[in-house]
């Protein structure tokens, strides 16, 4: 045989005898990728797992990802796609002059109707669940705005690729998209909205470089703050009660290839136009707002939040606070500095204070990006906090004693776990906190406190108090007795503290002989009801 | 374990190939039966005891009719290793669907039944070595070959990994032949590797590109348009020929690593000029097989039938009658479904038809003393045409999802319609394209014409084919390693 044909033996189980040494040697890769699940462990060998091949499917798929050069050859792989296929790996294509977009999002946009989430009818009820919101922060004195912001591939719809365009050009204006069908839906229930499309395009035409890095996802914090500006002017005379600054540009820099967060899967080529994060764009404003925002939004967010808080001190309103989905939650103070605590995707609103951060905001901002995912996670979203709303408050009429203690609305110190009859008094002293809607409390400082109790035996003497003023005495039976106490003063606020203090015939069922419950009990508590007076 | 796996190919391959290639003679055939159980092994030791099971039967079976001196005995013996490999390939492949329609029977006759039976999962390559085994006790019967009494050897040719999961189905005659005193050259190695890689290439960088377009048209085959269901089956024409090629490439390359000479399986059977051409290339080992041990048979037990010989022409009723029983085992064989029996009768009807329509050509030309074997342009052209319409509207038959769904294919075909406008046209990515491409370049016999240029002599253009092959294999690989797994498709056989 020539030398020549021994090339390719040699060649053929040089390679393969290599990667087996290095496995064998259990060599770890060097370059780690980006934005990759790790591989799967090996599973223990059992016999279960011999006999149906379970085991070695584990370990063939183990190995599938974890041997040494591993890494080089998806990079090799990728590199091949991206120079002689033009395609990029994982869910993203390429279009014209190196433009990357994301491909789900941008097949959702150009299939129009045929990529629709829902109905009408569905994004009707989305936009019923946004305006409750919305009306439910106005009753609070807070303002609220839904940004829209365009995807790359609206702004940039002659770069795509040339079967999207194709596509595009058919049905991504249809009136049955989603994002048609998202805007008639806000008009039609009133949300207020703000529409950046326009904007970008305007500012597309003027320099088609700044709304989206090539590489990026993500519009760029310039694009971000032209939207931003606009939309300020705008709500302005909407919203007279709030300030709102104007962003300025400080220096801009040239954000073309970057790789964003969303766009890493292009570091796993070796070579691209995608270079490493550079200098960003930086901004002054006109002043800082004394106001506080709030923003519940998808990654476009990030942009957002870095063009509203330059650098510590130096920002656009005294307070912003953005959480990302249910992920993580980034504080932004002129004083304090940029503060980020990162929760895990399984982070509830709880854990986030999601409620809380809502209700210490004077503008409210909720923003969109046109994907299905993202769309679901506004929808839990506003779920959530029109049920917190729904429940923040105390409805007049409501038995305080048997709503359930997660509420924000009512909460119980001292007392048993409710049951079926209602609550017992856990000793002799015993309280209930309730939030008043603010526009309650004049009605219910000239209303009735209702109370339903009873003693475990004989006759029980117990005080009642309103925000530690005291209320009257009532006397229970051993029988459930309902009692009504005026409330005439000016007692009630908006958070209060209905207390009640046993000073005779507290005791424990055991002791008296009645029963086996050891516990001290005093007063059993059937229904503590407020009601308000006429206006 | 998946040929184009990363396990078989850095560990499994080198250890195999080169243990082989070093080793003494008589320690090479040991060798090849250790890695071929535990290649076997890989898919699960509960296959692996019903390949040993099997194994010990028609070699137990062959030599008891080896022994026994009665034809009856002999018969009978073969008989019960026929229901025996039978019986085991259908409990595995057809019983489930068997219950399945004897309940529908049922329940259409106003019965209720209700038999607890759920589909066992189907030994890896149950079809192919069961046609193996078959093919040995038969061989053995009609003393075609001699018995083989080293049971060693017996399991060496049942399980010999290279061809057990999706063949070729190989004699044993030719096997047994190869397995003594025969030498692994450089010339063997070299042209293994190379025809390893061309497999791996096929199936990678052709076939599983296509896999998109084809899942698009067959899955949304209600929904899409006359466009799109075209190029979905033309795509699934290059994906099937490519994968299942590619996988007998990388077997045959593997077996002349370990010296042997396997069948070829495929011989660019789109260049048919009709249907029986296209079943001599297009899994030539399958169809070879049913040749001998179906077509043959049959024939010959018809032709002694008096039904036949009072026939107008018995030669070609007992033609007829023998194709069509071959053609139902054929299309049971791919599957249980009824659309597998549909393919088998799709085909049966087309060379039915060409034996009778070539039976009419050849005694009219007699008749007019024309050359018997010569066609005219146009009867040419309209075979060609004919042969690639059965191929085409055949393999709808084969790849749809159910005999209701490839009828709604071919009415999408036949009729001009496009519900899904232009949003199909996502699916033609450029890797699609490419394969696309090359999948119709390659399906013509551009290899062997290179290979027979004077050029490919020379050394400096052997040293550029060898390097050239070497960055096709690790483009492959890296295929292999990046691009997920997409199993071979005639593996579910």
């Amino acid at each position: 045989m020539s030398k020549a044909n021994r090339i390719l033996p040699v060649a053929f189980f040089g390679i393969l005898l290599s990667f087996l040494v290095l496995f064998g040697l259990r060599v770890q890769d060097i370059h780690p990728l980006e934005t990759v699940t790790p591989a799967p462990e090996e599973s223990a060998v059992t016999w279960n797992g011999l006999w149906s091949g379970g085991w070695q499917t584990d370990y063939s798929v183990a190995l599938q990802e974890d041997f040494f050069g591993h890494n080089d050859l998806v990079r090799f792989y990728n590199q091949y796609k991206y120079s002689i296929l033009h395609e990029l790996p994982g869910n993203w294509i390429i279009g014209e002059d190196e433009y990357m977009f994301y491909g789900l999002q941008t097949e959702s946009y150009v299939c129009g109707s045929r990529a629709a989430m829902g109905t009408e009818a569905d994004f009707d009820a989305y936009a019923k669940e946004v305006r409750a919101f919305q009306d439910a922060l106005a009753v609070r004195g807070k303002s609220f705005v839904y940004m829209l912001e365009p995807a790359k591939c609206i702004v940039y719809e002659e770069l795509l690729p040339w079967n999207y365009r194709l596509i595009a050009n058919q049905y991504a204006d249809d009136a049955d998209s989603n994002y048609a069908m998202m805007i008639t839906a806000f008009q039609n229930n009133g949300v207020q909205y703000y529409d950046m499309t326009s904007d970008l395009l305007a500012l597309k035409d003027a320099d088609e470089h700044v709304v989206f890095a090539n590489t990026g996802h993500h519009f760029t914090p310039y694009a971000a703050s032209v939207g931003l500006n606009q939309m300020f002017t705008e709500l302005a005379p909407e919203m007279p009660d709030l300030d709102f600054p104007t962003i300025e540009i400080n220096s801009l820099t040239n954000e073309v290839f970057k790789i964003d967060t969303d766009i890493k899967i292009a570091s796993n080529l070796w070579f691209t136009r995608a270079g490493t994060v550079p200098e960003t764009t930086t901004f002054t404003y006109s002043h800082t707002s004394e106001n506080s925002v709030y923003l519940f939004g998808s990654s476009y967010g990030a942009e957002v939040r870095y063009c509203l808080y330059s650098a510590p001190g130096v920002a656009a309103f005294n307070n912003f606070l953005f959480q990302q989905y249910f992920t993580s939650t980034t504080n932004c103070s002129v004083t304090d500095g940029a503060t980020a605590s990162l929760f895990t995707s399984s982070s509830t609103p709880e854990d986030m204070h999601m409620a809380e951060n809502i209700l210490r905001a004077d503008l409210v901002m909720v923003d969109q990006q046109p994907s299905e995912g993202i769309l679901l996670t506004h929808q839990n979203f506003f779920a959530y906090m029109n049920e917190y709303f729904a429940n923040e408050y105390y409805e007049e009429g409501e038995d305080l004693i048997m709503m359930e203690s997660s509420l924000p609305s009512v909460s119980f110190t001292s007392f048993y776990e409710a049951e079926p009859w209602g609550r017992w008094m856990n000793g002799t002293e015993s309280s209930i906190n309730v939030n008043l809607m603010p526009t309650d409390v004049e009605r219910m400082n000239r209303g009735e406190l209702t109370l339903t109790g009873r003693s475990v035996q004989g006759t029980l003497v117990m005080d009642v108090y309103v925000n530690n003023h005291f209320v009257n005495e009532v006397s229970f039976t051993d029988t459930m007795t309902t009692i009504s106490l005026p409330m005439n003063g000016e007692w009630v606020a908006e958070d209060n503290t209905i207390s009640f203090v046993v000073r005779e015939g507290a005791c424990s069922p055991f002791v008296a002989g009645l029963s086996e419950d050891a516990r001290y009990l005093g007063a059993g508590m059937g229904a503590v009801v407020i009601t308000g007076g006429e206006d | 374990m998946s040929f184009t796996s990363v396990f078989f190919l850095i560990v499994f391959l080198p250890v195999s190939v080169l243990c082989h290639y070093f080793a003494k003679e008589k320690y090479r055939n040991i060798w090849l039966v250790f890695v071929s159980i535990a290649f076997y092994f890989w898919a699960g030791l509960s296959f692996l005891v019903i390949l040993l099971a099997s194994a010990l039967v028609a070699y137990g079976i062959g030599l008891g009719i080896g022994k026994v001196k009665k034809i009856a005995g002999k018969r009978a013996l073969l008989g019960v290793g026929l229901v025996f490999h039978i019986g085991v390939l259908f409990y595995f492949k057809y019983l489930f669907t068997a219950i399945t329609y004897f309940l529908a029977v049922v329940k259409y006759t106003g019965h209720t039944m209700t038999i607890d039976f759920t589909s066992p999962l189907l030994p890896l390559g149950i079809s192919f070595y069961t046609f193996s085994m078959i093919s040995y006790i038969v061989d053995v019967y009609w003393e075609k070959v001699k018995v083989n009494r080293n049971f060693g050897i017996a399991l060496l040719y049942f399980s010999f990994f290279p061809r057990v999961v999706q063949g070729p189905i190989m004699r044993y005659s030719d096997f047994e032949g190869q397995l003594q005193g025969r030498q692994v050259t450089e010339e063997m190695l070299y042209h293994g590797i190379e025809r390893f890689i061309i497999g791996m290439a096929k199936k990678l960088i052709i076939a599983d590109q296509l896999v998109k377009v084809v899942d698009y048209a067959f899955d949304n085959s209600g929904a899409i348009g006359t466009a799109p269901a075209w190029i979905g089956i033309l795509a699934y024409l290059l994906q099937l020929y490519f994968d299942f090629s590619g996988y007998s490439d990388m077997a045959l390359g593997l077996g002349s690593m370990f010296g042997f000479k396997l069948p070829e399986n495929f011989r660019y059977p789109y260049l048919s000029a009709s249907c029986a051409e296209y079943w001599r290339r297009w899994h030539i080992s399958l169809g070879e097989w049913l040749r001998d041990y179906v077509y043959m048979p049959m024939s010959r037990t018809l032709l002694s039938k008096k039904w036949i010989a009072k026939s107008k022409n018995p030669m070609m009723l007992c033609d007829i009658c023998a194709l069509f029983v071959t053609w139902v085992v054929t299309g049971i064989w791919h599957g249980s479904k009824l659309q597998f029996l549909a393919h088998g009768m799709w085909w049966f009807a087309f060379i039915a038809f060409e034996r009778v329509r070539d039976a009419k050509r050849k005694k009219r030309r007699k008749a007019k003393k024309l050359p018997v074997k010569k066609n005219s342009v146009i009867q040419n052209i309209g075979d060609h045409a004919l042969t690639l319409f059965a191929i085409v509207f055949g393999q709808v038959l084969f790849r749809a999802n159910g005999l209701r769904a490839a009828l709604s294919y071919w009415k999408t075909m036949l009729t001009a319609s496009q519900p899904d406008g232009i949003v199909w046209l996502l699916v033609l990515t450029n890797s699609a394209l490419v394969a696309f491409f090359l999948g119709i370049v390659f399906c013509f016999p551009i290899y062997p014409w290179l290979m027979k240029r004077k050029c490919m002599q020379y050394k400096g253009v052997q040293a550029i084919y060898s390097v050239l092959l070497v960055i096709l294999f690790v483009l492959a690989f890296a295929y292999a390693v990046s691009a997920g797994y997409t199993p071979f498709l005639y593996q579910v056989f």
